[in-house]
């Protein structure tokens, strides 16, 4: 982080102590995504890419399980999240690495240890090593290079935790100047409800959007009031009629939807409409193996087609919407 | 940022505080004076909670009467947090340039006047301070006060279930918390801001309480002693006795004889023992006893 120009040592300066290269490094919160290509290009070779992916889902399932067991709040597990993804812009993805820092379970431990801190949740390492090792079935009582298992383990987390501040820069509240509110997508999603008064049901759809929503890396692309406006316009425009929940109030939604200002909302349009888009386009491929699935009826009750088909419909509808961000992005680089 | 704190020269020892050790330093390349705070990192629990609270509030708290944070630098085994370098703490000045400690009410005006300035940015960016005491706040020799130590300051804009109550330094620390409240909100750094006013006024704290019995009875003996009548609800707090001595309120005059009276009226309602009763930062500012600051061109 950096709030002030510093300049770096560049080594001129007679200095007594042993010199190290300083490097001063500015905090980036968010990435194009030619930019995480191209940074996923670096640490993730194609035949890893698949493997990745579906470690990505397995160690994400692990931390829910852990934020589960020591009943830590859903914002803690989003910004934990967040950290692994960011991690594996600038680290290499090894999968059969010997190297414990290698280890993508333990990494993401070392993420949700942070997340702890950074969220206010704060418990031990212990703690935290102790249900993992639980979760995993990882034999303690075991020692390795003369120490105990858990101070080995301990160890290899802390170094982890170092590398993870340097990828943040320090940099906590990832972009967000309000101080106080670490701006997680649940929070605002339902502070966005909230004042758009819409019912349970939307509400609800909403959140188990982004439950999924927050596994992508979207996080990294676009801040998180943006994305909770997106998920809300998509859960609006589902207009599901039957939702596996006791609420069935149907409210005028295009009302709503012709009410939400994303100005109002300090949401730049392009950036709601981006997050719409990817929304959709990963429910068109990733439906079977979503949270909202479960929730939804396996065919939609009016058309009977598959819910995949409003996705795709809704994709339609809303590609007149992506050629409009790319004329007014555009516009923009063009004027700067 | 990151990188060796060789850019910059670390010169004398200022302070060393719970969780770090403040030296003075210099920038090499430009020449200014900054303050530079060394944590370690700690080898069971590593980056501690405090150093992250901190980083991430001071990082956006941008005015003028709070400390700014210009760097983090961070190396294998310790951070160093660099902020502007300030003179003296609070603590130092009252030493130096007081009578046995007292200031001027000119200089009390001026500083209660930034430090409550400070405290309203604060809260109105929903951040509690939670530990305001002389030696954190912060005078450099143009005379500006600036709010430091953020290492127990907290963000209350999420709800959060409990609040812990081993807090502010125990002089400073509010009737409500000594009581056990764990829901306490930016009241607390009013009755701290109220506590430091006086101190400034007599150079002697206030309330120098031992332990956490000792620092009510010493409130209540100024004060008067709260019951059900005077304070609803009291009797639900955790620390509440129903066999208190019972004092009744003292005059704030004969401890506080050299301010004047619209002073005192302002001390009397940051120094509300009912944390509702408290003034806000916001309302503490428009204070007649301000104008003087505020309405500069009547005073002359």
């Amino acid at each position: 982080m950096s709030k002030d120009s510093t300049t770096t040592d560049n080594g001129t300066t007679k200095s007594t102590t042993i010199h190290i290269p300083s490097i001063t490094q500015i905090s980036r919160p968010f990435f194009s995504n030619k930019e995480i290509s191209f940074l996923h290009s670096q640490t993730i070779s194609d035949s890893l890419k698949l493997h990745y992916k579906s470690t990505k889902d397995q160690v994400f399932q692990l931390l829910f399980q852990i934020c589960k067991s020591m009943k830590f709040p859903l914002r803690m597990l989003s910004t934990a999240m967040n950290y692994y993804q960011r991690y594996y812009l600038f680290n290499k993805f090894e999968l059969n690495s010997n190297d414990i820092l290698d280890d993508p379970y333990l990494i993401s431990l070392s993420c949700l240890f942070l997340a702890s801190k950074v969220e206010d949740c704060i418990k031990k390492l212990k703690d935290f090593q102790q249900t993992y090792n639980k979760i995993k079935n990882i034999d303690e009582s075991i020692s390795i290079d003369n120490l105990s298992f858990l101070e080995y383990q301990r160890k290899a987390l802390l170094q982890i935790e170092c590398k993870l501040l340097q990828i943040i820069k320090f940099d906590f509240n990832l972009g967000n100047n309000h101080p106080s509110i670490k701006m997680n997508i649940d929070y605002l999603l339902i502070q966005f409800c909230k004042q758009l008064k819409i019912n349970y049901k939307i509400s609800i759809l909403s959140w188990f959007i982004q439950f999924d929503i927050i596994q992508t890396p979207l996080c990294l692309v676009i801040p998180p009031h943006c994305i909770a406006v997106g998920i809300i316009i998509v859960a609006l425009n589902l207009k599901p009629k039957e939702l596996h929940i006791e609420d069935n109030t149907d409210d005028d939604y295009d009302e709503i939807l012709n009410s939400i200002d994303c100005e109002r909302l300090n949401c730049p349009e392009v950036l709601v409409n981006e997050s719409i888009i990817y929304i959709l386009d990963y429910y068109i491929h990733q439906y079977n193996n979503s949270i909202l699935k479960n929730y939804l009826p396996e065919k939609d009750p009016i058309t009977n087609k598959d819910q995949v088909f409003n996705f795709m419909n809704l994709k339609t509808k809303f590609n007149d919407l992506q050629d409009l961000c790319y004329q007014i992005k555009e516009k923009d680089f063009i004027q700067n | 940022m990151t990188g060796s704190s060789s850019q910059f020269q670390q010169l004398e020892k200022l302070g060393e505080g719970t969780y770090a050790t403040v030296y003075k330093g210099r920038n090499r390349q430009t020449g200014a004076l900054v303050a530079l705070k060394e944590i370690n990192l700690d080898s069971e629990e590593g980056t501690p909670s405090t150093a992250i609270r901190e980083i991430s509030l001071m990082k956006e708290l941008d005015h003028e009467n709070i400390v700014t944070l210009y760097d983090v630098i961070h190396t294998e085994n310790k951070l160093t947090l660099v902020f502007e370098f300030m003179d003296k703490d609070l603590k130092k000045y009252m030493e130096i340039h007081g009578q046995q400690g007292a200031l001027d009410l000119k200089i009390v005006k001026s500083f209660m006047f930034q430090l409550l300035k400070g405290i309203m940015f604060c809260h109105d960016n929903r951040v509690l301070h939670r530990d305001l005491k002389p030696q954190n706040l912060l005078i450099n020799n143009k005379g500006e006060l600036k709010l430091g130590d953020f290492g127990l300051a907290r963000a209350f804009g999420i709800p959060f279930n409990t609040f812990s109550n081993e807090v502010v330094t125990l002089w400073y620390r509010a009737p409500d918390v000594l009581l056990g409240s764990r829901a306490y909100t930016t009241s607390i750094d009013i009755w701290s801001a109220g506590c430091i006013f006086a101190e400034m006024c007599t150079g002697k704290p206030l309330f120098p309480g031992t332990a956490n019995e000792d620092q009510l009875i010493k409130i209540f003996r100024l004060m008067g002693t709260p019951n059900e009548r005077t304070w609803p609800g009291i009797s639900q707090y955790t620390n509440y006795k129903n066999n208190w001595q019972i004092f009744v309120p003292q005059d704030l005059r004969l401890i506080v004889p050299n301010l004047d009276a619209m002073g005192l009226n302002l001390l009397q309602s940051l120094l509300q023992i009912r944390p509702e009763a408290r003034i806000t930062a916001r309302q503490a500012l428009q204070h007649p006893w301000f104008h003087e600051i505020t309405y500069p061109q009547q005073y002359y």
